[in-house]
């Protein structure tokens, strides 16, 4: 669906480019994790994709069509592009907001009033964007984002600043839409939130591409499964972790021999340790 | 065409939701009483002089050398003091001088000034009745004053126009032609500190048409605007020569307007550059007061062309080419403005993340 090559992006002439030369896919349907930290190149490279930013060097081939110059109408009515910080009016109404981005729209667009209810706006549809709280102008501007029905979604940090049931509910509308075969790029910071919902990741640190596959085979690559043991010593309570190989396992069998064990898990690396061993580098 | 309807409906009710269309034609109202009701008709900017001459002096000089030899057009004489202070609470400009002889043939002068009168003019009276008791006294002849008289050229020309009206171009460049400049930066601004341009980036929607729908609303506005400063005071004559004028001024303002935004992301910043626009558009209307003073750099600031086409539709005196000279002038420099600024609003917004 979507195929980059040699993608180069940078804000000045002669200083370090924002995107150096990174290649990627996306399959259609697929939900494609952007992740890394702060200036990364995250952010620039979902903007060069949107059309918001000029391609300079490098291509895009999207449904087998080349890019050229700026993206065209045709592309802009296909997308959907949800920002980190929500782009709406906020003078205007949040039902008013959606039904002014839906008349944009030369193609059959959502009712700006199920939208709402799907972000949990519904109640306050008629109430100033400006008076809603932080979360609710960024629900509504995530709700902006797919008023015209995207073939291709465009997600920066759609969780972020949600209190966890909202954040929740956001990730169920995503995969719903996945199942509706739309095509997800979602960049964040959060290694949780794409362990969740990306089929493939890519890692990007100094706009360079470190890795790309799922989150499951990255784990399973670069990661060590472990055992975590908690045991009392006297009066206090402990904990010792042992890596699941060979000698390891061996340590493992005679330390649970020798002490007062209380309890054993066995635990999978995190996403973000995966990164940090990867990168050298924390996602902050 | 749907989509700049969809845009200047958005525009429109963001206007009026921010109370800038409100402010607008609140203002256009209070303006319009003001010319009215506030303004003066005929304005004499010479102050009237109450003078209560106990000495006789100015009587004993006019019955010697004529009235002819000193000449008091806004000198008006009373018979007592009381007289001088209830005149001058009448009329708020005027001053008041009482004349009293001194028993060794000299005189004692008092000065009646108004609480605001300024010292510069109080001292120029001064030397003013200095002046007059010298010729009272003889000591220098008041055949003087007949050698040096100067006619100004065009006095009296717009005499006719009554003054209050005669300021009309200047509140219309300024109330109505300006606003283009102010306002589009305020609403071009306001995008982009809330953002939302950038969502607009990403829809079908062009930046033409984005640019388009605030011009439209702006010429909404200031047809609104014009129309109330214009018809209570003018009335219906010359009011479609005098809207095409306003107009195109309006589009010159908000293309403007459009280039300091692509520069500047709030209007805050680019505030020094505003009131260096508006003080430069504001300079043609001192050859407006004062015609002998027409440099031919002048007529190089569009403003000109406004306020002399305005003045020409408002005031007709068989000069309608100034108002055809000034549209067209006005439209050329619209044209060219309307190119440049899309184009460099376009540019400098591609580069913006």
């Amino acid at each position: 669906m979507i195929k980059v090559n040699n993608l180069f992006y940078s804000y000045t002439k002669h200083g370090d480019p924002a995107v150096n030369d990174i290649s990627f896919d996306i399959k259609k349907g697929e939900i494609f994790g952007f992740l890394g930290p702060s200036g990364a190149g995250k952010s620039t490279t979902q903007a060069v994709l949107s059309g918001l930013l000029k391609l300079q060097k490098g291509s895009i081939i999207i449904d087998g069509i080349p890019r050229e110059g700026t993206p065209g109408k045709a592309f802009f009515n296909r997308i959907g592009v949800g920002f980190e910080r929500p782009n709406v009016y906020k003078k205007l109404s949040g039902y008013d907001n959606l039904k002014f981005h839906a008349s944009l729209y030369d193609r059959e667009t959502e009712d700006p009033m199920k939208v709402l209810e799907m972000v949990g706006l519904a109640d306050e549809a008629k109430k100033k964007a400006g008076a809603y709280s932080k979360g609710m102008m960024q629900r509504l501007g995530f709700a902006r984002s797919m008023i015209n029905k995207p073939d291709i979604w465009f997600l920066d940090e759609p969780t972020m600043g949600l209190d966890p049931n909202t954040a929740n509910s956001i990730k169920g509308i995503i995969r719903k839409k996945q199942k509706e075969k739309t095509t997800i790029f979602l960049t964040t910071h959060n290694m949780f939130v794409a362990d969740e919902l990306c089929d493939r990741v890519g890692f990007i640190v100094d706009g360079k591409i470190v890795a790309v596959d799922s989150p499951k085979n990255l784990k399973l690559k670069h990661g060590k499964a472990v055992v975590n043991i908690e045991y009392s010593d006297g009066n206090v309570l402990r904990s010792k972790r042992f890596e699941m190989n060979g000698k390891s396992k061996a340590e493992m069998q005679k330390f649970i021999g020798e002490h007062d064990v209380k309890t054993i898990h066995s635990g999978e690396p995190t996403l973000e340790e995966i990164f940090i061993q990867l990168t050298g580098r924390g996602l902050e | 065409m749907r989509r700049i309807l969809n845009l200047l409906k958005k525009d429109v009710l963001l206007g009026i939701k921010d109370v800038f269309i409100l402010l607008e034609i609140i203002f256009s109202v209070v303006i319009v009483l003001i010319i009215l009701f506030l303004i003066p008709q005929n304005i004499d900017s010479e102050e009237t002089v109450f003078i209560y001459d106990r000495s006789g002096v100015i009587n004993r000089f006019t019955d010697r050398f004529g009235s002819q030899n000193i000449e008091m057009d806004n000198e008006l004489f009373v018979d007592s003091r009381q007289e001088i202070i209830d005149g001058m609470k009448e009329n708020k400009t005027a001053l008041g001088v009482i004349i009293t002889a001194n028993d060794d043939r000299t005189f004692h002068v008092e000065l009646l000034t108004q609480p605001y009168t300024s010292e510069t003019m109080t001292e120029y009276l001064e030397v003013n009745l200095e002046d007059l008791f010298s010729i009272f006294t003889g000591t220098y002849p008041p055949d003087v004053y007949r050698s040096v008289r100067v006619t100004a050229l065009q006095e009296n020309i717009r005499d006719e126009i009554p003054f209050n009206k005669q300021l009309l171009p200047a509140i219309m460049l300024m109330m109505v032609g300006m606003v283009g400049l102010f306002a589009m930066i305020s609403v071009t601004g306001q995008e982009h500190s809330e953002a939302t341009i950038r969502a607009f980036r990403v829809s079908p929607a062009s930046m033409t048409e984005f640019l388009l729908s605030k011009h439209l609303m702006l010429l909404g506005v200031s047809l609104i605007t014009f129309s109330i400063l214009y018809i209570p005071v003018i009335g219906l004559s010359g009011y479609f020569q005098g809207l095409l004028i306003i107009l195109l001024t309006v589009i010159l303002g908000s293309s403007i307007g459009i280039i300091l935004s692509a520069f500047f992301d709030s209007p805050m910043s680019s505030v020094g550059w505003v009131l260096i626009l508006m003080l430069v558009f504001s300079l043609p209307a001192v050859s407006l007061f004062a015609p002998v003073f027409s440099p031919g750099w002048l007529r190089l600031i569009p403003s000109y062309h406004t306020l002399f086409g305005l003045d020409a539709a408002m005031f007709p005196d068989n000069n309608a080419q100034i108002i055809w000279q000034s549209a067209g002038l006005l439209a050329g420099i619209d044209i060219v403005l309307l190119f440049f600024s899309t184009w460099i609003f376009r540019l400098r917004i591609q580069r913006e993340l």
